[in-house]
């Protein structure tokens, strides 16, 4: 039907796809009415209309969780808003566990969905039975039960969506390809399409398995990829009920919900097949791919455990159809590095309908007040780097990231596809070494030392992992002797010029302006006092700061830094990540071992903690840094990348006599959790505060201006009310890993942000934040009893005010 | 008895479907393929008359590239007993496609050695719409043929039909060996079983080349059909619609019927 | 010199079929083009009365093959009369109408001839006196251009495509000796309602019903089909709900229609039923449901309610 081309609008949509509705539909909630969604051919006709209309709740964090809550509030009621029907039941679900491991996962899973607010618990395997007539139990040892679950029909709730986007004044255009995005100096300008060109202000790209190439055209890395992706419906079966709860078994990779009377039955290829190599058809359009029996058939025999009726049941319907997923399996969503205005809501990795209604509010709140409500940093599209946009990555990615969905979520757990990607200069030494390696930002990081004759790979388990032994023996070293870690991965960069350090101290809250080779740990915080970022700052000279930043998040801290450079300052910033090596000496003995490597006096009158100098070290100089992330006194030295081999060989035959062990991450994870070392992502987080973080000594209210210095002052003279707090547990043989529930005098009050174990203190170690809304005062907090749900019992834990282990924190400055 | 059903995979019907860049012929990657809808009836209906009795065998004759695997893989799963596919997939560009004469010649040379008392095809396959193999493989088996038919019944060496007709049925008989046409109506035909299709992996197929059977490829395909493709195309997109508005169903039928009258000129 | 042209023609309900004229109207200007005659063959029982008004449409030679036995479509019969006819008569071009009869017999005596056969074709142009065709193929997704191979080019026509134009041909009636010859398909019983109304194929209206009828109630399009003259359509829907019979469908795996004007109502659209009309001349979709696929092939599109809707359009057509 004929409807007149736009020039322009306030905000461009990509992507009629429920994603781009959701938003669309959020957007006018929040007030835009100029807003036109561009469907390269018909609302859902990409992937959406393929989903089994799944609306599962608990995802693999809290993040992703809130997201997915949120589609079952909102689908509830949309049909009832727009008149149109979303065919959403709230059927519940039910989840069975094939082994005891499996349920000790779930368990701990029903623990963190109480966190997040969300009902799931253990029933019978009886009640499950009477709850889905016709699914046997045989072989099962438990089932957990979600009764808020839910199902929608995707089209349905896609077009209600669209009409709910209409109604708020949306224009929704479809059979009109994007062919580029136009942008001037970093900023998004409009877009060409096949009907003309249309100017905005803001660009969201919600193209589903498209965006990798839309993100291309500006050269923003959107990596995913797609892979085939199967249901089969059977015709109607006798017995079953109507909306039955949506069953899941895990070890089965497949899950079964009622479907016209009969069963659709989906699964997550464990080897997943990729797809769109050569790029996605042009007439893609509820496309489904060639009928592929043998892709099915690995779900068959868990088919026929579960549901018996399944063995005659005949199959209406085999669906193939492709799905993106990104290297992570995790959305992307927020607003993207480097081009200004154009957001991006992408990668639901198979669960975008649940996904949808939550990435669309979140995707709207951004647009209008510059970041979402809650903070997302595990689905930001900053998380990404360059080179992830690869195809060959993405492509031996994807065969993995299908299964990962429904495997076994182990603490730890390691990709195996698609490495090695970056390999420090030493990978081939610590590999002789016996180490086992994990992966972060495409970083191969030895994760811990098997010991010889020990295989050097990781055996997953919740209660004891092969690694503890060996993690446990590098945390001893570090805090008894001498250790060595290679973090070649932090990220790195310069910040050079005549302004570099006013910029810096407007971003900083710490004092970074002090004398030549200071160095101070600061947070970088936002407008709200919450952590956009650490980072450690060296002085190098009065125009050359040197920083150091997480291996996860140089992209999102370069754009962070990059966007509030004031444009004509005097002050570029380069990411030198690639340009330094990292080696870390650790521990009481390290002053002994480093006086073998170097004649530089190390002091604590020449060389005093929190400063840094260019030292001579083996046959190179490098800059070492009176740092440390592990609590005991040592070094990081930042080697120039090419020279580290050699120094590495020097380093390790000096250490022969100091007793020098090679320490993983693992346990410089430990160590650094013993001694209360806060970690960005997990324990600090743009939602949190320095205050309430307790790192209130990296705040210099007193220093001048800087960002987010006025929310601070005014937390600070109102009181807290949270505040991050240790623990450790009473029974030694327990562990944490994190996001179990912490309780206060039998209630719930927060979940642990980091859990790990203290090997020097002997007992498992988590922090979390503490809230009561009258505030939270040491006298509050030191009030209260203390215990940690894990495995659904309330274990009792310490409270620590501090630190477990060197509260004063006068370990690294012996 | 021995049933021969033959049987096409076909594009979906909902597939939306790609030109080669030979233009001669369809992208075949990326298409969703379907045992051609017409052929369902006519495995239903073998298979029916192999319940109904004793000692039926049903086998399904194929011709087509790898990819027919996955059909043949569907009528082992509804019940059939062999399956004989006849590869002809050639990597030759020059091989073009293959027309009905071509299909039909190489059929009915598979049916010299393949034991046949009634032939059951669909009436036409959804793709080239051609209507023409049931009529030459009659031709060249020397059997009767019975198009459009919505109910069999044997007894002996007799077949006896309804068939559709111009402005009703009518009903005819045979002797077997006879050919005969599915057309829809005949029968609902099953879907495969779980089950079944698991089971239908294992069965073995009776895979045969165009060599083995005796044909020189150069004689088939392109070269050997009758109706060559030249080229495929697209139709021309149609112009989008106008949406009549007004603001009773009995102004816009008004106002329809103005338009199909004054601007459309169609009444 | 060029060989003829001969159009098989068809009579339906005492009437030649109006597709017979179309195949003769383009066999006349074939073989005008190719300086040629054209010719028509009739068959039946008795058909001389029919047969002379062939002249009109341009034929020059009406050949009859009147017999009892050719009363109705016989496939066996008619192949064997036809098959004979085109022996004696050597023609270059053989066209037939592409109906029920049309399909059955054209394969049929092609395969009998081993004659290349060009099904459904919807245009015709002559490169070096051979016939080279357009026709749809995949449920009319696609348009191909193909060569008939052999001295005998046969094709049939697509209903509804070609025009009817009157032109003067010689008309000589010539009568055919008739052997019915071998016959392996005996008839038992016919049965068969003849009716005034178009056949589906052939109607320039159409009017169809989906889903959305909600019953087998179809009277309101119905009556409209009756003011329009045409004849009433169904989707897959209707018919595998039961709610028409199959010979109504229209759609890939029904009949491919191409009527002057087609109304769909409550019809979702899915691609099959389009395929199977959308060379339709003007299409009108009436749907409630706004964002129904039905009205991207439309020309028209009233978003309303259909038994609304429909009844009024009967009420203007009767104004």
């Amino acid at each position: 039907m004929t409807t007149s081309f736009p020039t322009q609008a306030q905000v461009v949509i990509i992507g009629g796809g429920i994603v781009g509705c959701s938003t669309a539909y959020h957007l006018t909630k929040a007030g835009y009415k100029d807003v036109l969604l561009l469907e390269r051919k018909e609302l859902g006709s990409g992937t959406t209309f393929a989903a089994a209309g799944l609306l599962a709740q608990l995802r693999q964090n809290q993040e992703m969780t809130n997201l997915a809550k949120y589609a079952t509030e909102l689908y509830a009621t949309l049909g009832e808003e727009t008149g149109v029907n979303t065919g959403f039941v709230r059927t519940g679900a039910i989840g069975v566990c094939q082994s005891e491991d499996r349920r000790l996962e779930w368990l701990r899973g029903a623990a963190m969905a109480k966190a997040f607010g969300i009902d799931m618990h253990e029933i019978s395997l009886k009640e499950a039975e009477d709850m889905v007539p016709g699914m046997s139990t045989q072989g099962l040892k438990a089932a957990f039960y979600l009764p808020n679950d839910g199902q929608v029909d995707p089209i349905g709730a896609t077009q209600a969506l669209a009409k709910g986007a209409r109604n708020g004044g949306a224009t929704i255009i479809e059979n009109c390809k994007v062919l580029d995005i136009i942008t001037k100096d970093g900023e998004v300008k409009g877009v060409k399409t096949e009907k003309g060109e249309v100017a905005c202000e803001i660009l969201v790209t919600c193209a589903g398995m498209w965006s990798r190439n839309i993100g291309k055209k500006v050269n923003v890395s959107l990596p995913l990829h797609a892979a085939e992706h199967l249901h089969a419906i059977t015709v109607p079966i006798e017995g079953l009920k109507k909306h039955f709860p949506t069953v899941r078994d895990f070890d089965g990779e497949t899950y079964f919900k009622e479907e016209s009377g009969g069963i659709l039955l989906g699964g997550f290829e464990k080897v997943a097949k990729p797809w769109g190599m050569k790029g996605i058809p042009d007439n893609w359009k509820f496309t489904e791919l060639p009928e592929d029996w043998d892709l099915l058939e690995p779900f068959m025999d868990c088919g026929f455990d579960r549901f018996p009726a399944l063995e005659e049941a005949q199959i209406r319907h085999l669906q193939i159809s492709a799905e993106s997923f990104t290297p992570d399996n995790a959305f992307m969503i927020g607003e993207v590095p480097h081009v200004k205005n154009m957001f991006v809501g992408c990668g639901m990795n198979s669960v975008g309908i649940a996904g949808s209604a939550g990435v669309g509010r979140a995707l709207s709140q951004w647009i209008a007040q510059g970041y979402p409500e809650e903070q997302l940093w595990p689905v930001d599209v900053r998380r990404w780097f360059p080179w992830q946009k690869n195809s060959r990555y993405l492509r031996d990615r994807v065969v993995e990231s299908v299964g990962i969905l429904y495997e076994h979520h182990y603490p730890n757990r390691q990709r195996e596809t698609a490495r090695p990607v970056i390999c420090s200069p030493v990978h081939d030494r610590l590999k002789a070494n016996g180490a086992a390696f994990s992966m972060i930002a495409g970083w191969e990081r030895a994760d811990f030392f098997a010991p010889e004759g020990e295989e050097a790979v990781h055996k997953y388990d919740w209660r004891s992992p092969n690694w503890l032994p060996y993690q446990k023996e590098e945390h001893l070293a570090v805090r008894n002797g001498v250790g060595m870690y290679d973090l070649t991965s932090m990220g790195k960069f310069m910040v050079q010029g005549r302004d570099a350090e006013a910029v810096l101290q407007n971003l900083c809250t710490n004092q970074i302006g002090g004398a030549i080779g200071s160095v101070a740990y600061t947070p970088v915080v936002n407008e709200r006092g919450g952590f956009e970022t650490d980072i450690t700052v060296t002085k190098v000279d009065e125009e050359t700061f040197f920083i150091v930043t997480a291996a996860g998040t140089p992209i999102r801290d370069l754009d962070y830094i990059k966007r509030r450079t004031p444009k004509d300052a005097i002050c570029t910033i380069i990411d030198v990540t690639h340009g330094y090596s990292m080696l870390a000496i650790m521990g009481p003995k390290s002053r002994d071992l480093m006086a073998d490597l170097t004649d530089a006096d190390l002091s604590n009158e020449a060389f005093p903690f929190s400063t840094a100098q260019e030292i001579d070290l083996a046959y190179t100089r490098c800059i070492a840094v009176r740092m440390s992330y592990v609590g005991e006194l040592g070094w990081e030295l930042y080697i120039p990348t090419n020279h580290t081999l050699a120094a590495f060989d020097t380093i390790m035959e000096a250490g022969k006599k100091h007793g020098l062990k090679l320490v993983g991450m693992q346990a410089v994870n430990s160590l650094r959790l013993e001694t209360g070392y806060r970690h960005w992502e997990s324990d600090i987080t743009p939602d949190d505060t320095p205050y309430e973080a307790g790192l209130g000594f990296g705040v210099k209210l007193d220093k001048g201006d800087f960002i987010g210095k006025e929310a601070l002052m005014t937390q600070k003279k109102k009181g807290l009310t949270r505040k991050i707090a240790m623990f450790t547990l009473e029974d030694p043989d327990i562990m944490l890993y994190g996001n179990e529930p912490i309780y206060r005098d039998g209630e719930y009050n927060g979940i642990a942000t980091s859990g790990g174990y203290g090997f020097e203190v002997g007992a498992a170690v988590a922090m979390g934040y503490l809230k009561n809304p009258e505030g939270v005062t040491k006298e509050w907090i030191q009030a209260g009893k203390y215990e940690i749900m894990v495995e659904g019992k309330l274990r009792a834990a310490k409270l620590h005010l501090s630190s477990p282990y060197d509260p004063k924190n006068q370990r690294t400055k012996m | 008895m021995n049933i021969i059903v033959l049987m096409k995979q076909v594009p979906d019907t909902e597939a939306p479907v790609e030109i080669a860049a030979s233009k001669d012929r369809l992208d075949d990657e990326d298409i969703k393929w379907a045992i051609n809808p017409y052929d369902e009836f006519a495995l239903e209906e073998a298979l029916l008359i192999k319940e109904a009795g004793d000692d039926v065998t049903v086998t399904v004759i194929t011709v087509g590239p790898d990819r027919v695997s996955e059909a043949i893989r569907v009528a082992y799963a509804m019940g059939v007993d062999n399956a004989i596919h006849i590869n002809d997939e050639y990597d030759d560009e020059a091989y073009g496609a293959a027309d009905a004469y071509t299909t039909a010649k190489i059929i009915a040379k598979v049916l010299e050695d393949t034991p046949h008392d009634l032939i059951i095809a669909g009436n036409r396959a959804v793709d080239d719409d051609n209507y023409q193999v049931p009529a030459f493989i009659a031709k060249q088996c020397n059997l009767p043929m019975i198009a459009l038919v919505t109910k069999q019944t044997i007894e002996g060496s007799e077949i006896t039909c309804e068939q559709s007709i111009d402005g009703g049925t009518a009903v005819v008989k045979a002797s077997l060996p006879a050919i005969i046409t599915a057309n829809k109506g005949l029968n609902e035909p099953r879907y495969p079983a779980f089950r079944a299709i698991m089971k239908a992996k294992k069965k073995k197929v009776d895979e045969r080349e165009l060599d083995e059977i005796g044909f020189d490829p150069e004689t088939l395909g392109a070269a050997g059909a009758k109706v060559k493709i030249r080229s495929l195309e697209f139709p021309p997109e149609r112009a989008e619609g106008k949406r009549i508005e007004g603001s009773s169903p009995a102004e816009k039928a008004a106002e329809l019927v103005k338009l199909l009258r004054e601007e459309a000129n169609v009444i | 010199m060029a060989k003829d042209v001969m159009i098989v023609t068809e009579i339906w309900n005492d009437a030649f079929r109006k597709i017979s004229l179309e195949a003769l109207s383009e066999g006349r200007r074939l073989a005008d083009e190719l300086g040629s005659s054209l010719t028509a063959v009739v068959l039946g029982d008795a058909v001389e009365a029919h047969a002379k008004t062939l002249a009109e449409y341009g034929a020059d030679t009406i050949l009859m093959a009147q017999d009892p036995g050719l009363k109705t479509f016989r496939p066996c019969e008619y192949e064997n009369v036809v098959a004979g006819i085109i022996g004696d008569q050597a023609p270059g071009i053989v066209i037939f109408g592409a109906t029920r009869q049309g399909r059955e017999l054209s394969a049929c005596v092609a395969a009998r001839l081993n004659a290349g056969l060009a099904v459904e074709c919807t245009g015709f142009a002559l490169e070096e006196e051979r016939l080279v065709a357009t026709r749809f193929m995949y449920g009319g997704k696609v348009i191909a251009t193909v060569d008939i191979d052999g001295d005998i080019q046969m094709a049939s026509i697509r209903p509804n495509v070609f025009e009817v134009t009157k032109a003067d041909g010689a008309g000589k009636l010539e009568s055919v000796a008739v052997d019915l010859g071998e016959v392996n398909v005996t008839l038992i019983e016919e049965k068969i309602e003849m009716s005034a109304k178009a056949e589906l194929t052939e109607a320039d209206y159409i009017v169809s019903g989906g889903r959305g009828m909600e019953s087998d109630d179809f009277s309101v399009l119905e009556e409209l089909a009756d003011v329009l003259g045409g004849a009433v359509g169904a989707s897959r829907n209707a018919v595998d709900l039961g709610w028409r019979p199959q010979s109504d469908q229209v759609g890939q795996t029904g009949k491919v229609v191409s009527p002057k004007l087609y109304i769909a109502c409550g019809i979702s659209g899915a691609m099959q039923h389009v395929a199977g009309m959308s060379t339709s001349n003007v299409i009108v979709a009436i749907n409630n449901d706004p964002d129904a696929l039905i009205f991207r092939a439309a020309d028209y599109c009233i978003v309303d309610d259909l038994f609304e809707v429909v009844p009024a359009i009967t009420a203007e057509l009767k104004k």
